[in-house]
C-alpha cells in the first residue's frame, strides 16, 4: 500500500461565513504503480484533496499514510520530495532565466555536484521529451507546450514516488493532451512512478487510469476500475460527467443484443475494435 | 454597397454573406501589438511566418461554423481579424459588407462582431454582473434609461437572471462565459465569436455554453463563429473550417470533415471516437458507412451487420 | 478560495443610499475635523457621531472591531512607546528608571483615540458603498479637472479594474505559492534574507501573469468597443437627493461643532 487515506475530511475558511465543506470523510488507497485518475466536476473537492498528498493543505479530521507512515506528523520537506505536484497550467510558474535553472530549481536543496545536478536535468527532460537543445533558452522563447514539458520537468528532477497531474492538458489541442499523457504513461512504465491524474476528461482518464476515483460534492461517489465506473453511466451524467461515446455504445449495444454477450466493460476504441472483430468474423463465418 | 470582383475566389458574393474573406494573409511581424499568442506553436523569431496565408472562405447570415485546427494554426487569428482587432496584410475582409480594413469602419465591425474570449477571468471588466454587462452598452453609446432592460433581456437570455449584482469572481467558469456573451448580445451583435471560449471549462461548464450559442443560433439566426478543438463541441454546426499552418485545408459539414480521418490526423486533430471504430472496422474488411460521427449513428450502423 | 471584494455589506439605510460623492467628501471633512481634536470632549462628540452612524447604518459592532482589528497591535504598541518617551510635569508613577507623566499617558490616549476614530470613519465608507460607486464617485468629483486635462475617466477606470482584478490575483497568489512550495521552496525560513529570496519565485510569475492578463484585458476590452471616454453613456447616473442634503447639513454641524470648540478651549 502506497498511499492510503482514512476518514479525510476538511473545510475551508471554518468559522466564517464563507465556511464550506470540500472534504467529507474520504478514505481510500493507492498502491504502488497504479495510475489513478480523479474525476468531477469544478468544486467537487478533487484539487483540495490531491493537496493533502503533499502537505500543502492539512487535513481537518482523518489520517494519510505514506508507506504506512502517518504524514500528518511527518517531515514536511521529505514529504514534498516523494510526492511530486504539478498544478494546472504549471508554465505560468517558470520564472528562473534559462529552463535548465529552472528544472534544477527543486534540486536547489539537495547539495548535488555540477554534474550530479545536470545528469537529473537532462534526464527530468528527456522523460518529458523535452528538446535538450533548448536548455539554455530563455523560458519566454518556448512554445506552449515546450514550456508545460519544462514545467513537468522541473517537478519530476526531484525523483518523486508518487507525481500528482492537476490538469495537466489544459488548453492543449488532442494531440498535445496525447503527448503529454504519454510522457505520464512512460514515467509510470520506466522508474515505477505511482501516477495520480486529476482531470474532468473521461476520455483522458479512460485511456490511461487503472484505477478512478469519482468525487462528488467533497465525497467520493464511485471508485474501482474505469470499465466499472463507466458502466454505471446514469449516476455519472447525474453528477454532471460524461462518459467516453464507446462505454455509451456498447451499453447501448448490450441492451439491444443480449444474445451477443457484448462486454459492457469496453471503453476505448482499441478494445472495441478487437471485440466487435471477433464478433463480427465470427458471424461473417 | 460595392460589389468586389475577385478572380482567383471560390466563393459568390450573395446579399446574405454576413462574413467574406477574400484572399486574407496575415503575419504578426507587421502588427508588433499583437505578437503574442497564447500556446502559440510558432516560434523561431528570425523570419516570421504568416499567420494566416491566403484564406477565402464566407459564412451565411444564421450560419453556425466551427473553426477547427491545433494549437498555433491561426485559428485565433481568424477571429481577431474577423472583430478588426487586427487588420489583414494581405487581401479584404468584409464583415456585413463593411470592410474591416476602413479605419472609418472599425468600430462599425466591433460592434456588429461580438466576442468571447478563452480566459473568462480576463476579459470580465465590471465590478458587478450588471456593471461588466452594461460597460459594452456604455461603450457603444446606449442612453442610460434604456440599459438596465438591455442588461435584463440579455441575463435572463443566458439563464443568469438575478445574477446582476453578484462579484463576477464568485461566479462559475460556466457562468462567467455566459456573463460575457450577455455582455455581448445585450450589444445586439450579428455575429458571435467563441475564440476558444470553452477550453477553460469543465464539461458542464462547457455544456452550459453550448446550449446557450446553439440556441441563440436556432432561435436568434445568430452568425456564430466557434472556434475550438473540443471535437464533441463541433458535431452540430452547420459546417466546420480545418485550418492549419495557417491555410485553410477543408470546409465542409461534420460528416465530410471527420470521415476524412486522415486529414485530420494531419492537422493534428482527432475524430469522434465512434468515427474511428467505424475507420478500424472498415479497414478491416468490415461495411460500414464512413460517416458515423454520433454514438446512435453508431448504433444504426452496427445493427445492420448485427442482425444479418 | 474566494474573497470577498472591499467589504461592502449590503443595506437598505440612507447611509447606504447616499451619494457616494457626498460620503467620499464627508469622510474627508470627517477626517479633517477628527485630526484638528485636541479635547477629550472634541473625542467624545467624534465617538458618539461616528457610533451613531454606524446604527443608522444597521452595521452591527462587531464590524466596528473587524475595522480596528488590523491597526489594533499597531496602535498598542505606539502606545506603550510614547507613554515611555513622552514626557511632561506631573509623575504618576516612578520605578528604577521607568517614569510615567500624567501628560503622557493623556497623550497616548489621545493619539490612539485619534486613530482609532479614522480608522472607524473610513471603514464606514467601505462598508456602505460598493466599490464600482466609490469609482464612479471620485471620476465625478475629479471631472471638473479635465478642464486642465486631468484624465479623470482613465484614473476611474484603472480603479475600478485594480479592484475588480484582486480577488483573481489573491487566487493566483494562493496558487503560485503553493506550487513552488510543493518544488520545495522554504517559505518559514528564518533567515531575512533567505525569506526575501524566498519570494522571488511567486513574484516573478505573479508580474508575468498580470502583464498577460493585461494584454488579454485590453484586446476584449477593445473588441468590446472600449476608446476612453468618448462617446461614452454611464450605466450608473447618480443623483443627489434629500438624504445628501441632510448628510451635508449634518457634516457642516459636525465639522462646525469640532472647530468651534477648538477655538473655545
Amino acid at each position: 500500500m502506497l498511499l492510503r487515506i482514512e476518514h479525510l475530511s476538511y473545510t475551508y475558511m471554518k468559522g466564517t461565513p464563507f465556511e464550506k465543506k470540500a472534504l467529507d470523510d474520504v478514505s481510500f488507497e493507492i498502491d504502488k504503480g497504479d495510475f489513478v485518475g480523479i474525476i468531477g466536476h469544478t468544486g467537487c473537492g478533487k484539487s483540495t484533496l490531491v493537496q493533502h498528498f503533499n502537505g500543502l493543505l492539512k487535513p481537518d479530521e482523518g489520517n494519510i499514510f505514506l508507506n504506512e507512515q502517518c504524514i500528518n506528523n511527518s517531515n514536511i520537506k521529505a514529504l514534498r520530495k516523494s510526492v511530486g505536484f504539478v498544478f494546472q497550467y504549471p508554465e505560468h510558474q517558470l520564472f528562473e532565466s534559462t529552463v535548465y535553472k529552472d528544472i534544477a530549481f527543486g534540486l536547489k536543496n539537495e547539495k548535488l555536484s555540477k554534474e550530479e545536478e545536470q545528469q537529473r536535468v537532462i534526464q527530468a527532460a528527456n522523460a518529458v521529451g523535452f528538446d535538450l537543445s533548448l536548455l539554455e533558452n530563455s523560458i519566454y522563447d518556448l512554445s506552449g507546450g515546450q514550456k508545460r514539458r519544462a514545467a513537468i520537468a522541473g517537478v519530476i528532477v526531484m525523483n518523486p514516488q508518487i507525481l500528482v497531474l492537476d490538469e495537466p492538458a489544459a488548453g492543449l489541442d488532442p494531440l498535445g493532451r496525447d503527448e503529454i499523457l504519454d510522457f505520464a504513461v512512460k514515467l509510470r512504465k520506466e522508474y515505477g512512478i505511482t501516477i495520480i491524474l486529476v482531470s474532468h476528461s473521461m476520455e483522458d482518464v479512460a485511456k490511461y487510469a487503472n484505477k478512478v476515483i469519482v468525487m462528488n460534492e467533497g465525497k467520493v461517489e464511485m471508485i474501482g476500475s474505469p470499465g466499472k465506473v463507466f458502466e454505471d453511466e446514469d449516476r455519472l451524467r447525474k453528477i454532471g460527467l460524461g462518459v467516453p461515446q464507446i462505454a455509451t455504445l456498447f451499453k447501448k449495444l448490450s441492451v439491444a443484443y443480449p444474445q451477443y454477450n457484448i462486454d459492457r466493460e469496453i471503453f476505448t476504441v482499441e478494445e472495441a475494435t478487437r471485440f466487435l472483430l471477433r464478433l463480427l468474423g465470427g458471424e461473417n463465418k | 454597397m460595392s460589389h468586389v470582383h475577385i478572380t482567383k475566389s471560390l466563393f459568390v458574393f450573395t446579399m446574405e454573406d454576413i462574413i467574406k474573406y477574400e484572399n486574407v494573409s496575415y503575419s504578426y511581424a507587421y502588427d508588433f501589438d499583437d505578437e503574442e499568442e497564447e500556446l502559440n506553436n510558432i516560434q523561431v523569431p528570425h523570419v516570421i511566418p504568416f499567420a494566416v496565408k491566403n484564406v477565402s472562405f464566407s459564412v451565411k447570415q444564421g450560419e453556425f461554423v466551427a473553426i477547427i485546427g491545433r494549437n498555433g494554426s491561426g485559428k485565433s487569428t481568424l477571429a481577431r481579424l474577423t472583430d478588426a482587432l487586427i487588420f489583414p496584410t494581405e487581401g479584404k475582409i468584409y464583415v456585413d459588407s463593411m470592410d474591416t480594413s476602413d479605419p472609418e469602419l472599425t468600430w462599425e465591425v466591433r460592434a456588429c462582431v461580438g466576442m468571447v474570449f478563452q480566459n473568462p477571468d480576463n476579459q470580465i471588466i465590471g465590478t458587478t454582473v450588471n456593471d461588466d454587462v452594461a460597460f459594452g452598452l456604455e461603450n457603444i453609446g446606449v442612453p442610460t434609461d434604456e440599459m438596465q432592460s438591455r442588461i435584463d433581456e440579455a441575463l435572463r437570455y443566458v439563464g443568469l437572471e438575478g445574477y446582476g449584482d453578484m462579484e463576477p469572481h464568485l461566479l462559475s467558469g460556466g457562468q462567467k462565459q455566459r456573463a460575457a456573451i450577455a455582455g455581448i448580445l445585450a450589444m445586439h451583435p450579428k455575429v458571435v465569436i467563441l475564440d476558444e471560449a470553452t477550453a477553460m471549462l469543465d464539461p458542464v461548464g462547457r455544456k452550459e455554453v453550448m446550449d446557450v450559442v446553439h440556441r441563440l443560433n436556432k432561435e436568434e439566426n445568430m452568425t456564430v463563429l466557434h472556434i475550438t478543438h473540443h471535437m464533441d463541441e463541433v458535431v452540430n454546426a452547420d459546417r466546420i473550417i480545418l485550418i492549419d499552418n495557417g491555410s485553410l485545408v477543408s470546409t465542409g459539414t461534420p460528416k465530410k470533415i471527420f470521415s476524412q480521418g486522415e486529414m485530420m490526423r494531419k492537422a493534428g486533430l482527432e475524430v469522434p471516437q465512434v468515427t474511428k471504430l467505424m475507420d478500424n472496422l472498415r479497414n478491416n474488411g468490415i461495411d460500414v458507412p464512413d460517416d458515423v460521427i454520433t454514438v446512435d449513428e453508431a448504433v444504426l450502423a452496427l445493427e445492420k451487420i448485427l442482425v444479418k | 478560495m474566494k474573497i470577498s471584494l472591499g467589504q461592502y455589506i449590503p443595506g437598505k439605510t440612507p447611509v447606504h443610499k447616499a451619494d457616494a460623492r457626498t460620503k467620499f467628501l464627508s469622510m474627508i471633512a470627517y477626517m479633517v475635523s477628527v485630526m484638528l481634536i485636541e479635547t477629550f470632549i472634541g473625542y467624545g462628540i467624534a465617538a458618539v457621531f461616528v457610533l451613531a452612524t454606524y446604527l443608522i447604518a444597521r452595521l452591527p459592532m462587531k464590524y466596528i472591531f473587524r475595522s480596528i482589528r488590523p491597526v489594533l497591535f499597531i496602535v498598542i504598541f505606539t502606545m506603550i512607546l510614547n507613554l515611555f518617551i513622552h514626557t511632561g510635569h506631573t509623575v504618576w508613577f516612578e520605578w528604577k528608571f521607568i517614569v510615567i507623566y500624567k501628560e503622557s499617558v493623556f497623550y497616548c490616549i489621545k493619539i490612539a483615540l485619534r486613530v482609532l476614530l479614522l480608522v472607524m470613519g473610513a471603514s464606514l465608507l467601505t462598508y456602505t458603498t460598493t466599490s464600482s460607486e466609490l469609482t464612479d464617485g471620485i471620476e465625478s468629483l475629479l471631472s471638473p479637472l479635465k478642464i486642465i486635462r486631468f484624465p479623470a475617466h482613465d484614473i476611474a477606470m484603472m480603479m475600478s479594474i485594480a479592484l475588480r482584478f484582486i480577488p483573481t490575483f489573491s487566487d493566483e497568489l494562493d496558487r503560485i505559492v503553493k506550487a513552488q512550495m510543493a518544488r520545495g521552496t522554504d517559505f518559514d525560513s528564518k533567515n531575512l534574507i533567505k525569506k526575501v529570496k524566498s519570494y522571488v519565485p511567486v513574484l516573478i510569475p505573479l508580474f508575468v501573469s498580470a502583464w498577460r492578463r493585461a494584454s488579454d484585458l485590453a484586446t476584449a476590452m477593445n473588441a468590446r468597443g472600449y476608446r476612453g471616454a468618448e462617446g461614452r453613456t454611464r450605466y450608473r447616473v447618480h443623483k443627489f437627493t434629500y438624504i445628501d442634503i441632510i448628510m451635508a447639513i449634518i457634516m457642516v454641524i459636525f465639522a462646525g461643532a469640532i472647530v468651534t470648540l477648538k477655538i473655545l478651549l
